[in-house]
């Protein structure tokens, strides 16, 4: 049986070589292919039983070229479509070069050659169909056991064994394999004949294990929320000096800061980070970090241009030093990769992203950053929201607020939204919480959607207009 | 890729390996093969340019009664499903019902299939280009982006009925910015097009959206008065009308918009059957004959969309299950489970023109955009979003680009009192939405501006 799966993976590797050779033999002076797979269940209880599945299997190659200065690319299920597909832009190059000139090159990048495999503990796949049904119906008594109000409980539960093998013509070759889980608790409640919502997410990258299964102590905040949304009161419309979430201040960094940071966007005008590299942009308690080598859902070891993944310092104690590379735009702007070039799977062309991306946490505890703030608002969890990265414009929605008063929380406010501009946000910070914690978030970008972490600490920040 | 024969022999193979093979007699396959060619031009440089291909399947079977619900690349379907009693582990909630019976005599539409599409000539990606690209050496000021997508999209229905539905249809979607470098400040405009043919020119488009471009860089710099009737453009309108009423128009969810006293003015119909249109088609995603459903009529209640899960008890079908992968440049995806969807809505518009509206108005607010509409809230119709391409007009003419404000409304509210449905109407698609909208501009006092 080893012997076989030897036998296959050699041919395999052969195979994903011989597209390179095709394509450098047709004069491209650069191409990496990328073959994936994705194996995908989705299930769905109500209230403890289960009422959906949905499963999916995936797997094609995505195949990237470089070519009198202009990057081609395609992504076919099948080798044999593969190979008729590159004859195609290698076409398209040529008669794109009548037309404009290419002027696209990469930034140099260390050789790889390397594999990054992280194994679950627990295996949703090993898992019978009884003992699934017990672990969620064990999760809903528990919850049901703290709930004070008449509330309906959906469990969605993502599983996801995800691979990818690299190639490319400069000699790299990385072979990945993630595991991610994610398990998102909505309670829905009524209030004078209107549905009201919260919902939270648990999981990451590893196996049935990082779920609450076995911690159903971790659900407490969602059920307490829960049981008080139902009396909770309607925001004061104004500006309120405020405490943020750690769930929202992610929200804010990533949509609407961290978009600005892409480097892709700053060449394309779309961004209003563009042109402040080397400014001072936040007071001296910012520092932004992105790091994929957190254990999240923005976890990884490579990118996927074979770059090999590093942390990196973005903002430093209100300075902005850099922004977010693929090798495309790093050739661009002078610089090297920051390994931010990243796709959600084979299908689709990798575009600069962030990982792991958040706020620096200071000294700050919980009890000082309330202290701080003293009489004010706590914006609770993100809803969404949308921002216009040009001018850094933005609305966010938060699934519920607290009162702050005399540095303690108070009464539960319903869902509002915040609104502002960027760069008056940031001069607005004052203080940065001491813990971080990690929790399953998913970035949209260009109508393609990766898995990313949502992590940081709670902050203050004064003068937030809510409405 | 298949040949359409293939294509359909595979899914005759399907079928009859879930039936000889695991006796699943109740069987439906879907195979869909996608093709998609973009290019064009960001900043003065060639955009990469991309070829994508993609082909899978998706079966719904009972079992025992129960419904599930699995899907796989159609390159490796036939093997993957020999382990399909392993795979699938939960069956959906479901009544049980029965898979349509497709009449093969409807399998056809006008004007969606565009043989230059499907020959997928990226010359001609390249001739569009340049079309659009033609303003920026006349004008030193203005940059301007262009990104075309050709797609080719093949589908196959086929069930234990032993009936089979294919269908093959095009679309051109165009992806237009203007960048202009105005003299308070830089601004920017933004269209996106949608066509089941190629576009036969673009320039009057263009030139639409540089003056939309230069217009937004002179700001009007007086104070918003939050007393003025304020027009939503057919975008602003289509934005957060997707938010607040289409999650009402499904069989079963309908309740509220049948509580609703809206003005009768107001007219709501869907229609997969309007030549010409994005989304009409011969069939939806289980093989049902697309049709033209009145959803509102003179402000009244008629029909919810349905599809064959979610019949209750016999009613008319309205052809309206669709697979939908949100958040993806070509919403439609075999991995999507089939869930209802409008296809083409289409309000009802009024009898004065916008000119007209402009001209009769001493002032208003004309919105063209807005954010932070995908948050409105459904259940009660409430919306918070502020207005970032919007537009004072002062004695029948546009004086100038406001700053962002916010705006706060309800939508039942707008469409039950006194709204004024314009004239003059667009087809729009809002973001992260799988449908259009054929949109009126409308009037209305019932928002408030908070400046």
């Amino acid at each position: 049986m080893l012997k076989l799966c030897n036998a296959i993976r050699v041919q395999f590797i052969e195979t994903l070589d011989s597209l390179i050779e095709t394509s450098i033999k047709q004069g491209t002076s650069y191409t990496d292919v990328r073959h994936g797979r994705v194996v995908t269940k989705n299930i769905i209880a109500q209230n403890g039983k289960i009422v959906d599945e949905r499963n999916c299997i995936n797997s094609g190659y995505g195949i990237r070229m470089l070519s009198e200065g202009i990057v081609t690319f395609t992504s076919t299920p099948r080798i044999r479509f593969a190979e008729k597909e590159i004859k195609k832009a290698i076409s398209v190059s040529k008669l794109l070069t009548n037309w404009k000139k290419g002027i696209s090159e990469l930034a140099d990048a260390p050789v790889a050659d390397s594999s990054a495999v992280k194994k679950p503990k627990i295996n949703w796949v090993d898992l019978g169909n009884e003992e699934f049904e017990e672990k969620i119906r064990d999760l809903d008594s528990f919850i049901n056991e703290f709930l004070r109000v008449d509330c309906s409980i959906e469990t969605d539960i993502q599983l996801i064994n995800w691979s990818e093998k690299f190639r490319n013509s400069e000699g790299t070759r990385v072979y990945q394999e993630y595991p991610y889980v994610i398990l998102t608790l909505t309670g829905r409640l009524s209030k004078n004949g209107n549905q009201l919502k919260y919902y939270k997410s648990y999981g990451g990258m590893g196996g049935l294990e990082i779920l609450p299964f076995d911690k159903m102590e971790e659900t407490l905040v969602f059920i307490e929320t829960i049981n008080n949304i139902q009396k909770a009161k309607n925001v004061e419309q104004g500006l309120h000096n405020s405490v943020l979430s750690e769930d929202m201040a992610w929200t804010l960094n990533h949509e609407v800061f961290g978009h600005s940071l892409e480097a892709d966007n700053v060449l394309s005008g779309r961004s209003f980070s563009s042109g402040l590299l080397g400014m001072k942009i936040a007071p001296s308690v910012v520092s932004v970090i992105d790091d994929p080598y957190i254990e999240s859902l923005g976890y990884y070891e490579f990118d996927s241009e074979g770059v090999k993944g590093r942390g990196n310092l973005l903002v430093d104690e209100g300075i902005l030093t850099d922004f977010l590379h693929s090798r495309l735009s790093a050739a661009a702007m002078g610089t090297e990769s920051s390994s931010n070039y990243r796709a959600s799977d084979f299908e689709f062309l990798p575009q600069v992203r962030m990982s792991n991306f958040f706020f620096e946490p200071k000294d700050y505890s919980e009890e000082e950053l309330f202290e701080h703030v003293k009489n004010g608002l706590y914006i609770g969890d993100g809803l969404g929201g949308s921002s216009e990265p040009q001018t850094g414009e933005y609305n966010l929605d938060a699934q519920f607020g607290r009162e702050i008063k005399n540095g303690e929380l108070g009464d539960y406010i319903l869902q509002f939204q915040i609104s502002g501009t960027m760069m008056d946000t940031l001069s607005k910070i004052e203080l940065i919480g001491d813990k971080i914690i990690a929790q399953p978030g998913s970035c949209v970008k260009n109508n393609q959607r990766v898995f990313v972490g949502s992590i940081g600490p709670k902050i203050t920040i004064s003068e937030v207009r809510v409405s | 890729m298949y040949t359409d024969e293939e294509l359909k022999d595979l899914s005759i193979r399907v079928l009859h390996k879930l039936d000889q093979k695991f006796g699943f007699k109740e069987a439906e396959v879907y195979l869909q093969s996608l093709s998609h060619m973009m290019g064009g031009t960001e900043y003065r440089t060639p955009k990469v340019f991309q070829s994508i291909n993609r082909e899978g399947c998706a079966i719904r079977f009972f079992k025992d009664g129960r419904l599930y619900f699995a899907c796989f690349p159609l390159k490796s379907v036939l093997s993957d499903i020999d382990k399909i009693n392993t795979i699938v582990s939960f069956p959906i909630d479901s009544p049980k019902f029965e898979f349509p019976e497709i009449k093969i005599s409807q399998d056809e539409i006008d004007n969606i299939y565009d043989k230059r599409i499907a020959a997928m000539n990226e010359e001609e990606i390249y001739s569009l280009s340049y079309s659009l690209n033609d303003l920026e050496d006349k004008m030193k000021d203005i940059i301007l982006d262009g990104s075309i997508r050709f797609s080719l999209e093949r589908k196959i229905i086929a069930n234990s009925t032993q009936s089979i539905a294919f269908e093959k249809s095009t679309w051109n979607d165009i992806n237009l910015r203007a960048l202009y470098r105005g003299f308070d400040l830089i601004s920017s405009s933004e269209k996106h097009l949608t066509s089941r043919q190629i576009l036969s020119s673009v320039s009057s488009i263009v030139e639409d959206l540089v003056q939309e471009a230069i217009q937004r860089s002179t700001m009007d710099e007086n104070t918003i008065d939050t007393d003025v009737p304020v027009i939503f453009s057919p975008m602003a309108l289509s934005q957060i009308f997707s938010f607040t009423i289409i999650p009402h128009l499904k069989l079963g969810h309908a309740g509220k918009l049948a509580e609703q006293d809206f003005s009768s003015d107001f007219n709501l119909i869907d229609d997969g059957t309007v030549p010409g249109l994005p989304n009409s088609t011969a069939f939806d995603d289980e093989g049902i004959s697309q049709s033209r459903t009145i959803i509102i009529r003179n402000g009244s209640f008629q029909t919810a969309l349905n599809n064959c899960q979610n019949e209750v008890e016999p009613v008319e079908r309205t052809g309206n299950s669709f697979r939908v992968k949100m958040f993806e440049v070509f919403p439609r995806n075999f991995q999507a489970y089939p869930e209802i969807y409008p296809s083409n809505l289409i309000i009802g518009e009024g009898e004065t023109s916008l000119e007209q509206m402009y001209d009769d108005t001493k002032e208003c607010i004309l919105i063209n955009s807005t954010q932070g509409y995908m948050t409105a809230d459904h259940h009660s119709g409430t919306f918070k979003v502020s207005a970032n391409d919007a537009y004072r007009i002062e004695n029948g003419s546009i004086s100038g680009a406001l700053p962002t404000f916010d705006l706060i409304g309800n939508m039942f509210e707008v469409l039950s009192e006194e709204p004024l449905f314009l004239k003059d109407r667009k087809v729009v698609r809002p973001i992260n939405t799988p449908y259009s909208v054929l949109a009126p501009y409308l009037s209305t006092k019932r928002v408030e501006l908070f400046p």
